[in-house]
C-alpha cells in the first residue's frame, strides 16, 4: 500500500477544513501510516463478496404525517456565537 | 443510615420506606462528588437543582401520593447527552457553553421515572478514546487507583459509580465505551442490541453503533434501567419497535444446559497476556455449573478492529461536520470570511484524537480509497454479521474477556495512537455487528485491579446474558470474597 505524504495530509486538512502547522503535518503523516498500516489488514482479507444490509428486525413505525409546532426561532438561535435580526449571523457569502 | 456502596434497588428502597430523605441520599452523594474532586469526573454538578427535586420528592413521600418507579435515584449522565437546559459539552473545547436546547429520549424517560440527575460526567471529546485522557477539560482518574486511566469513553460515569457519585450512570457505548471503562472500574456495564435504545438526543459519533446505556455495581440495577431508557421512538428511525421486557423479571436463577461458547481467536490473543488462565476458569466453572461449553472459530474476528476504526471514523467525519462556527456556541476570534469561519473555528476547538478522526474518516471516504477502504470494511462488517448469527445457531452466549487486562497507566498509551485503538479489540465486534454485549467483574489482575468478563449475547437477548452474569456475579464472584 502507498504510504501517506505531506501532499495528502494537506488534502484531507482541505477536505477535512482544518488548518495544520508544519509539525502538525509531520505528525500527521506518521499517525495516519500507523493507523494504516493496522487497517490495512482488511484489504488482503477476503470479504465473503458481498455487502448485504442485513437487519433482521423492522425499525420503528415512522411518525405520522401531522402538522406540530416546532422548535421557536429564539430557541434555535440560542446558541448561535453570532446572530441578528433573528438569524444566523455569518461574514459575507457572496460578493 | 449508612448508605456506602448501596446499589440503585436499594436507595430506591430506602427512600421508599423512610429509612433516610430524599435529600439525605442526594446530599450524600454531591458529598462523595466533592469529595472525589481529584478524580475529575465530573464536568458539572446541578447541587442546587438536585436539592430542591429531592425536597419535592420528600414533600410528596410525606404526604402518601403515589411516585414512579425511580422517584428520587439519583444519577449522573455523560456530557454528551442532552439534557434541556443544561450543558451538553462533550468533554470538547468546541461545545463548553452548549445549552441543550431539548432533552433526549433516554434522559427523559428516566426524568419521567423519577431519577434526580445530580451532574455531568467527563469523557474522551466527542466520544472517541478508550481513556478518558481525550478530555478537553482534563484526564479522568480510575475510580480504584490515582496512577491509572478509568477506560472511556464513558470514564467519568463509571467512576462515578466506583466511588458513590451516584448508584447509577449512563453513558454510551460505540465501540466498547461503556464495557471497557466498567470492566477497568470493577463495575456491570452493558451495550444493548442496536436498535434497543432511543439515540434521539445523543450527540453523534458514528451512528450505526452508538447505544446510549447503564453503567451500574450489579445486574438489577443495570436490568432496573434498561428497562425504563429502552423502547421504540418515532425520533429515531433506528430504533427497534420491539416490546421491552421487565429485565429483572426474566433473569432466571439457573444456567443449566444453556450453551456457552468459546472463541477460538480470542482464546489465542489472550495467551500472550497473564490472564488466559483466570477465563479458562470461568469456562470451567461454567461447565461444573451444568452450562454446556462449546468452541467455536471465527477467524475474521480481530478484522472488527480495522473494519470499526473505518467505519466509525467515517461516521464521525459527516457527523461532525455539523461543528462549523455557525451554530454551536463557538466561532474563532481570528475568522475574517466564511471560509474562516469553517477552518478556523474547528481548528481552535477541536482536539488532537478528535481531528485525527475526522483526517482519517475523510481518507477512507475519498476519491480512490472509498472501494479500498469504506466498501471493504462494510463488507467484511456483512460477513462478521452473519458469521455471528450462524454462532448463535449453536450457542446462547460467547463469552471473552472485556479486555486485555486491569486499567493501564496513565499517558501509557497515549504517545502510540495504534496501541490504544488495539484495547477495542474484543469490544468492538459486538458493537459493529449490533449484537448486545454485557460485561461483569472476574476477579484481579497483577496489580490487584479488577477483570472484566464480556458476554455477548444474541440479538435481542439482553436477559439471557444478564442471567449469566448474574449467575456467575452471584455464585462465583461472591464465593472468593
Amino acid at each position: 500500500m502507498e504510504q501517506i505524504t505531506i501532499k495528502d495530509v494537506e488534502h484531507l486538512a482541505d477536505l477535512s477544513a482544518l488548518e495544520f502547522s508544519k509539525e502538525e503535518k509531520k505528525e500527521f503523516v506518521d499517525d495516519l501510516n500507523n493507523i494504516l498500516k493496522m487497517v490495512n489488514q482488511i484489504q488482503e482479507a477476503d470479504d465473503g463478496g458481498n455487502f448485504v444490509y442485513n437487519r433482521s428486525h423492522k425499525l420503528s413505525e415512522l411518525r405520522e404525517d401531522k402538522i406540530k409546532t416546532s422548535m421557536p426561532q429564539e430557541k434555535i438561535l440560542e446558541n448561535a456565537p453570532k446572530k441578528r435580526n433573528g438569524c444566523f449571523n455569518v461574514p459575507l457569502v457572496v460578493e | 443510615m449508612e448508605l456506602k456502596n448501596k446499589t440503585a434497588i436499594e436507595i430506591l428502597d430506602i427512600i421508599k420506606t423512610k429509612k433516610a430523605s430524599c435529600r439525605e441520599v442526594v446530599s450524600y452523594y454531591l458529598s462523595n462528588i466533592e469529595k472525589y474532586k481529584h478524580k475529575n469526573a465530573i464536568l458539572e454538578v446541578f447541587a442546587n437543582e438536585a436539592l430542591s427535586k429531592a425536597e419535592e420528592i420528600d414533600k410528596k413521600i410525606k404526604a402518601g401520593e403515589k411516585l414512579p418507579q425511580l422517584a428520587g435515584l439519583p444519577i449522573i449522565i455523560k456530557a454528551n447527552l442532552l439534557y434541556e437546559g443544561h450543558i451538553a459539552s462533550c468533554a470538547s473545547k468546541f461545545l463548553e457553553k452548549y445549552k441543550s436546547q431539548y432533552t433526549s429520549t433516554a434522559v427523559q424517560k428516566l426524568l419521567e421515572a423519577g431519577v434526580i440527575i445530580l451532574g455531568t460526567a467527563n469523557m474522551d471529546e466527542f466520544a472517541m478514546g478508550g481513556s478518558t485522557e481525550n478530555s478537553a477539560f482534563g484526564p479522568c482518574l480510575n475510580g480504584l487507583d490515582d496512577s491509572r486511566v478509568p477506560g472511556g469513553s464513558s470514564g467519568g460515569s463509571a467512576v462515578a459509580v466506583a466511588c458513590n457519585m451516584c448508584p447509577v450512570a449512563l453513558g454510551s457505548d460505540t465501540g466498547g465505551s461503556i464495557r471497557q471503562p466498567s470492566s477497568f472500574n470493577g463495575l456491570v456495564g452493558i451495550k444493548p442490541t442496536y436498535g434497543r435504545v432511543s439515540r434521539f438526543g445523543l450527540v453523534a459519533f458514528a451512528s450505526s453503533t452508538d447505544q446510549i446505556s447503564p453503567i451500574s455495581k450489579t445486574i438489577e440495577d443495570n436490568a432496573l434501567i434498561l428497562s425504563v431508557i429502552a423502547g421504540g421512538d418515532c425520533n429515531d428511525e433506528t430504533s427497534l419497535d420491539k416490546p421491552v421486557p421487565s429485565y429483572i423479571k426474566e433473569i432466571k436463577p439457573s444456567i443449566k444446559g444453556m450453551k456457552i461458547a468459546l472463541l477460538k481467536e480470542t482464546v489465542r490473543l489472550m495467551e500472550k497476556t497473564p490472564y488466559q488462565g483466570v477465563y479458562q476458569n470461568i469456562s470451567d466453572w461454567f461447565k461444573k455449573q451444568g452450562a454446556e461449553i462449546i468452541e467455536i472459530s471465527i477467524p475474521e474476528y480481530s478484522l472488527g478492529l480495522p473494519v470499526y476504526y473505518v467505519l466509525s471514523s467515517a461516521e464521525a467525519t459527516s457527523n461532525l461536520g455539523r461543528f462549523d462556527g455557525v451554530k454551536y456556541t463557538k466561532r474563532s476570534d481570528r475568522a475574517k470570511s466564511i471560509g474562516d469561519v469553517y477552518k478556523m473555528s474547528r481548528t481552535d476547538f477541536f482536539g488532537k484524537e478528535v481531528k485525527r478522526r475526522i483526517m482519517l474518516g475523510n481518507f477512507v471516504l475519498s476519491s480512490g480509497y472509498f472501494d479500498a477502504y469504506y466498501m471493504k470494511a462494510k463488507k467484511i462488517q456483512s460477513l462478521l454479521k452473519t458469521k455471528l448469527q450462524n454462532a448463535f445457531k449453536k450457542c446462547d452466549c460467547i463469552m471473552m474477556p472485556t479486555t486485555f487486562g486491569e486499567a493501564f497507566k496513565i499517558g501509557e498509551k497515549s504517545k502510540d495512537v495504534v496501541s490504544l485503538y488495539i484495547e477495542d479489540m474484543f469490544t468492538i465486534v459486538p458493537s459493529i455487528t449490533g449484537l448486545p454485549a454485557l460485561t461483569v467483574p472476574c476477579g484481579k489482575g497483577v496489580s490487584g485491579l479488577p477483570l472484566g468478563l464480556q458476554l455477548i449475547g444474541n440479538e435481542l437477548e439482553e436477559s439471557t446474558i444478564y442471567t449469566i452474569g448474574k449467575y456467575f456475579m452471584k455464585n462465583k464472584e461472591a464465593s472468593h470474597e
